[in-house]
């Protein structure tokens, strides 16, 4: 029945709804357009809602239509490129085991949006979202070894980044006190 | 560092997030109890991301909730075979939600009561009876599938408050929204009892009426299924009476 249907859709897709926002934030760059993001993304999945197999991970699978749909819409649109979807050539950046003592929201902001968006997105996957390796594998379409090729190098990348931003406000921040 | 510190931390994140084979995360966990240097790292790294996780956070999401369901039930009326279903479902659905009613005596005692009701929630801002968030963002979503002009207003909105006002012998559905700078309300009002056949619900989307007025920075609206000149009646009167409150109230939003 299509209220049963309904019903079902609820309560294993669209339960998702607030993750899938924050993801479509980063991907859109602002509300009004990620939320039409997700609102195509939803109508996607309700029209191929009867080909998901009850129990199997519904989450990792929103997510895709997610990437999928806002990798279409920027080809249509005209952007320069659209998601890159494969892995990044390795950067020559030391391994950054450390992660600062103090941070401000601002500095965490900053720092997280100075990575590739490739970056920002499995971060945002596996440590925001909370994503297992293998769904965020899912969710980009890509090997589960690239997801966490890409993940170590993104971690890194951004508690260095963090690093060097507090560097950058410190005489600031002294002055301040 | 010595070696098997950076070894421990070269596995902390994937530690986090229970990732590692059970050998490499007993080993993980074994050097975390004797080495207080990658134990404070790891604290650090927890509270990184749940600083991320509060920095990003996406905010309210039932006006797009809301959204959500009507483009679904549009998807559906699309289909022909289940219109007349779909359509009777959403308005009786939304209505049972909304507006549990008693029958009115009269189509002009029942504006005196819609437009009281209507100017207690919106003018005095009393709200007598909460109702669930899901339960109004549901009955939104589905009267927003009937009528475009709701699911333009719903776009980017935030749901401030969803109600029941009791008043007189009915009760009133109400929902209030922010959007921008601006307030929509809607009150869902249910005529079946006074005059219709329960058949006309189906038939199409005619089966529930819609009438809107704006003013400067408010919006309202009326749905009900009551037959279109007793709905006229009704709308005209109680959203001019409505808007005019408004437009005299000091320090409205």
């Amino acid at each position: 029945m299509a209220s049963d249907r309904l019903s079902a859709f609820r309560s294993e897709a669209l339960v998702h709804l607030p993750e899938l926002v924050r993801v479509a934030l980063r991907l859109a760059g602002d509300r009004s357009d990620a939320d039409d993001l997700v609102q195509e993304t939803f109508l996607q999945a309700w029209r191929s809602f009867d080909r998901f197999a009850p129990g199997t991970n519904c989450r990792a699978w929103l997510f895709r239509i997610l990437i999928l749909v806002a990798h279409g819409q920027r080809r249509r649109n005209g952007r320069a490129r659209g998601l890159a979807l494969d892995d990044l050539p390795d950067a020559a950046v030391a391994v950054e085991d450390h992660t600062p003592d103090y941070f401000t929201r601002e500095h965490l902001l900053v720092a997280f949006h100075s990575l590739a968006e490739e970056q920002r997105l499995v971060v945002q996957l596996a440590d925001v979202e909370g994503l297992r390796y293998r769904e965020v594998a899912e969710a980009l379409g890509i090997p589960v070894g690239t997801v966490m090729s890409r993940l170590s190098r993104a971690r890194s990348l951004l508690r260095r980044r963090l690093a060097e931003r507090l560097q950058a406000t410190a005489p600031a921040a002294r002055g301040a006190r | 560092m010595s070696p098997e510190c950076g070894r421990a931390l070269g596995l902390l994140d994937s530690y986090l997030c229970d990732e590692l084979p059970s050998p490499e995360g007993a080993s993980v966990r074994e050097h975390l109890a004797g080495c207080a240097a990658c134990a404070s790292e790891i604290q650090r790294r927890l509270r990184l991301r749940a600083e991320l996780r509060n920095a990003l956070d996406g905010g309210d999401v039932l006006a797009l909730e809301a959204r959500i369901l009507a483009g679904i039930a549009v998807e559906g009326r699309r289909r022909r075979a289940i219109v007349l279903g779909a359509a009777a479902a959403a308005a009786l659905v939304a209505l049972a939600v909304l507006v549990p009613s008693t029958p009115p005596s009269s189509a002009s005692s029942l504006y005196d009561e819609a437009r009281d009701a209507h100017l207690m929630c919106a003018v005095r801002a009393s709200y007598p009876s909460p109702l669930r968030p899901e339960l109004a963002a549901e009955g939104l979503g589905r009267y927003a599938s009937l009528w475009p002009a709701v699911a333009a207003e719903l776009h980017a909105a935030t749901l401030l408050s969803a109600h029941v006002c009791p008043h007189g012998s009915r009760s009133y559905g109400h929902v209030v929204l922010r959007k921008g700078e601006h307030l929509v309300s809607v009150l869902a009002t249910d005529g079946r009892p006074l005059s219709l056949p329960r058949a006309t619900l189906g038939q199409d989307r005619d089966g529930v009426r819609l009438s809107a007025a704006t003013s400067d920075g408010y919006a309202a609206f009326v749905l009900s299924d009551l037959d279109s000149r007793v709905h006229s009646t009704i709308s005209e009167a109680m959203l001019a009476s409505v808007l005019r409150a408004l437009a005299a109230r000091p320090g409205r939003p």
